[in-house]
């Protein structure tokens, strides 16, 4: 009887553990992305492009993430033992697993250990977040907790140290909530408006060496934001502040940090209009004090000039200045209707744009004047609305229209001053003004093969010059790509550098695969994602992109 | 409510902040010293000398053969060169690394210096290797990668020297500080206003060093000699205004710089330089080698 029993019992627990291991496989997703792209470099001195001892170089990583029901967890290997020149120059340079994480999530809470992306507000006091292209990775290392007590109400916790490439530094610890009295009161909601208002807190930690400063080993930052909405009108508005945070980016200055970030947008059908205004002091900050480039920051300040897509205009990129910058951007979108005379039978798209940075105007404090030099002062004070140098601006206009079921055409004119010595730290050069024009036409041959033509001339006294630009592109959907482009320099001031940019790239697409094979030159200069950027070397050869998820 | 008010309470904890009150320098203890102004000897022309800044760091790799260059320029251009070594422009290549396991962790050395970082700021150094010369720019910018060093060095004018740098330390041993004195003479009328910047470098510096070439396949240097390192800044970061402006005006400007027991004054130098207040072009320049 007992061994009927016992039988049983195994009986029991083996069917129980199959059903149990069978539901859990059945539950379990894994899901991932791998992309390598590869170069192989050429030099040429006429560009400027360096003869390299390992002339093929490759990037490449693989995300692996699993999931099952609530719990999920993952892991990213990076593989940069060759990289690609741009990122060898700003010293990434060797492989592991860097990023790896586990959580779970649930309907009131959240918790996740390992590595993590999360933003406070607009990030003007803590963000985390990865950008590929810019090769920026400051994903935090350690604790993430979410709470969701209830509607409309979150709350988040974090608390560990920084990726910088391929190691881990400093200590951040923060907390942020959100309340969105939409979401929590029902009248509210159905009234038409929109309330919500928010804050948070960062602090970092870094020991004391020096021996010439009382440093604060413990620097803090807070920010609060709101928004406000009605119907079709909305605005968000955030100030953030800083406590004495001196390093070698500020001149070792003592004075706190202040960032204000205000948009109002309004829509309606056919109009949209878009303003947004930032003012930043002193609010570079970093989870180590004696860093430069885009290494070790805690917060993001984001840029509010418009990012061009073209390749000219976006030459001339402008690179948020954390520092000290005051600045506004208003665009209005307005589609003429269509079925009238003016707006054609498909109506027209309008697009106004302007934006105008300047730097903020500092009155050296007592102390910095009578030493000649702001390190170890309060450094400077600042009237919130005095307005320093220009840094930069951009007026640009864009008009598009589709004519016939075939025909389509873009027409964009751009208007930019660019302060190189701030932007780019090139010290004593003159400002860039430069005309641009574009247009842009697409001809749909039928549904599977559609043309598009570029065209684009940039006009510009400073830097290297005018520029013509000419783009051609096939597409046989849903397989094939193929693209020629050229950008000429034709007129830098030196002869010997009127050089063709040209590029030849074709795609194959299957499924959830790319593959991308380029041939070319690139031209050295800036490249800018939100307003962090990066410099890009000059370089020939060709390239291979495969990219894939699964 | 109550759990809102406990996690506002934490987050208050965990954002802790020191505020620092002032004096924000630290104040070494004050020694009362006298040192007399040395006599200097009179001069109305003096050589026209030039001033490199070699950006470098330590794991950069391809730093070395930098140095091998700067060597064969040194050899070509004797004493008209005076040669800086700064470890600063690209951060992970010249911080230290505690957790590199080569050389006894000896790459955990900081070679940074405030006065370093800021230069490479202003002169946008971007990579390594590279050099500043004169703090001029040649096509269009700062920083001359290594291949094209000797053509910019043969660029630079061999005019006449407008101005002249004599150097004079004076040790004080029982404060540890090293007085230093400058006089600065003028043998044209300045059309510009400028400025006195005075530094001090170090060589001999046996210390890890990351390579490639030219000193073989080995891929570190465990024993590495850097030779010109700037160590410290002895005038303000940005130099001092230098307020004469006719020819055969001359003025002494005098510094102090506490000594570090990191430093070895055998091997220090003091380097001066006249720049362009507005330009930042460097007009004259002079070194001294220091004895104990």
């Amino acid at each position: 009887m007992l061994n009927k029993n016992i039988l049983a019992v195994l009986f029991f627990v083996l069917v129980s553990s199959l059903w149990a291991q069978n539901r859990f496989l059945k539950n379990s997703v894994i899901t991932g992305n791998f992309q390598l792209d590869g170069q192989y470099y050429i030099p040429d001195t006429t560009i400027g492009a360096d003869t390299i001892d390992n002339k093929v170089r490759a990037n490449a990583f693989l995300n692996v993430n699993y999931s099952n029901g609530g719990f999920s967890a993952g892991f990213r290997y990076e593989f940069y033992q060759y990289p690609l020149i741009d990122f060898e120059k700003i010293n990434y340079k060797g492989h592991g697993i860097p990023h790896y994480y586990a959580g779970y999530n649930h309907d009131y809470f959240e918790v996740v250990a390992g590595s993590f992306y999360e933003q406070f507000g607009n990030g003007l006091i803590y963000r985390s977040y990865e950008n590929r292209n810019l090769g920026f990775d400051n994903a935090t290392n350690g604790i993430k907790v979410v709470g969701k007590p209830y509607k409309g109400i979150r709350l988040v916790g974090i608390w560990g140290t920084q990726r910088n490439l391929f190691v881990k530094e400093g200590e951040i610890r923060g907390g942020d909530i959100d309340i969105s009295f939409t979401e929590m009161i029902d009248k509210i909601k159905n009234s038409g408006f929109r309330f919500g208002v928010g804050g948070s807190f960062v602090s970092k930690f870094e020991k004391d060496n020096d021996l010439d400063y009382n440093l604060p080993q413990n620097v803090a930052a807070w920010a609060t934001r709101m928004n406000f909405g009605y119907k079709d009108f909305n605005i968000n508005a955030e100030f953030a502040q800083k406590f004495n945070d001196p390093g070698s980016l500020n001149n070792m200055i003592y004075k706190n940090g202040h960032a204000l970030f205000i948009t109002a947008s309004y829509a309606m059908k056919g109009l949209g209009v878009y303003v947004t205004g930032l003012r930043t002091d002193n609010m570079d900050f970093r989870a180590k004090r004696n860093v430069v480039l885009n290494n070790n920051m805690i917060n993001y300040v984001p840029t509010i000039t418009r990012e061009h897509t073209y390749a000219l205009p976006s030459m001339f990129p402008y690179a948020s200045q954390p520092l000290g910058q005051i600045g506004i951007q208003a665009q209005v979108n307005y589609q003429i209707p269509k079925k009238t005379k003016i707006g054609g039978k498909y109506g027209t798209d309008i697009m106004i744009n302007y934006s105008r940075m300047h730097g903020i105007q500092q009155q050296w404090v007592e102390e910095a004047v009578e030493s000649g030099d702001m390190a170890g002062t309060d450094g400077y004070t600042s009237r919130f609305f005095a307005f320093g140098d220009l840094y930069y601006q951009d007026l640009n206009i864009e008009i598009s229209r589709k004519f016939t079921k075939s025909w389509k055409l873009a027409l964009s004119y751009v208007y930019l001053i660019y302060n190189q010595e701030v932007i780019e730290g090139h010290a004593g050069e003159p400002n860039v003004n430069s005309h641009t024009v574009i247009a842009d036409l697409t001809y749909k041959i039928n549904n599977k093969h559609a043309l598009r033509l570029e065209l684009q001339h940039m006009y510009a006294k400073e830097h290297n010059g005018s520029w013509a630009y000419a783009q051609l592109e096939y597409t046989v959907a849903p397989h094939w790509f193929v693209s020629v482009l050229d950008r000429w320099n034709y007129g830098n001031p030196n002869p010997a550098k009127r050089v063709h940019y040209y590029m030849v790239s074709g795609s194959f697409v299957y499924k959830t695969t790319k593959v991308t094979l380029n041939f070319g030159k690139q031209y050295e200069g800036i490249l800018c994602v939100g307003g962090v950027c990066r410099a890009v070397p000059a370089s020939y050869g060709a390239g291979l992109s495969v990219v894939t998820s699964f | 409510m109550k759990k809102i008010a406990l996690w506002i309470a934490a987050v208050f904890v965990l954002a802790a902040c020191d505020k620092i009150e002032k004096p924000y320098k630290v104040e070494h203890p004050k020694v009362l010293i006298s040192v007399d102004t040395p006599q200097f000897e009179v001069i109305d022309r003096a050589l026209q000398k030039i001033l490199v800044e070699e950006y470098t760091g330590h794991k950069c790799s391809n730093c070395p053969a930098g140095r091998v260059t700067i060597e064969e320029l040194t050899a070509a251009m004797k004493d008209t060169l005076v040669v800086l070594a700064l470890h600063a422009g690209v951060d992970g290549q010249v911080k230290p690394d505690l957790e590199l396991d080569l050389c006894d962790k000896g790459f955990g050395n900081d070679y940074r210096t405030t006065a370093g970082n800021q230069y490479a700021k202003d002169f946008g150094i971007s990579k390594l290797p590279v050099a500043v010369f004169n703090r001029t720019r040649w096509n269009d910018k700062y920083e001359q990668e290594r291949p094209n060093w000797k053509e910019v060095a043969g660029m630079l004018p061999r005019t006449q020297a407008g101005q002249g740098l004599q150097i004079i330390p004076v040790w004080n041993e029982a404060a540890d500080t090293l007085f230093v004195f400058v006089n600065a003479t003028l043998f044209n009328d300045a059309s510009r206003s400028m400025r006195l910047t005075v530094l001090m470098s170090e060589d001999s510096i046996v210390s890890p060093q990351m390579n490639t070439t030219p000193y073989g396949a080995n891929p570190v240097i465990c024993d590495y000699v850097h030779s010109h390192m700037l160590r410290a800044n002895i005038s303000p970061i940005d130099g001092t205004a230098l307020k004469i402006a006719s020819a055969g005006e001359s003025v002494i400007c005098a510094y102090a710089l506490k000594w570090s027991s990191l430093w070895k004054k055998n091997d220090s130098h003091i380097i001066a330089f006249i720049s362009d207040a507005d330009t930042h072009e460097v007009l004259q320049a002079e070194e001294c080698k220091l004895k104990e």
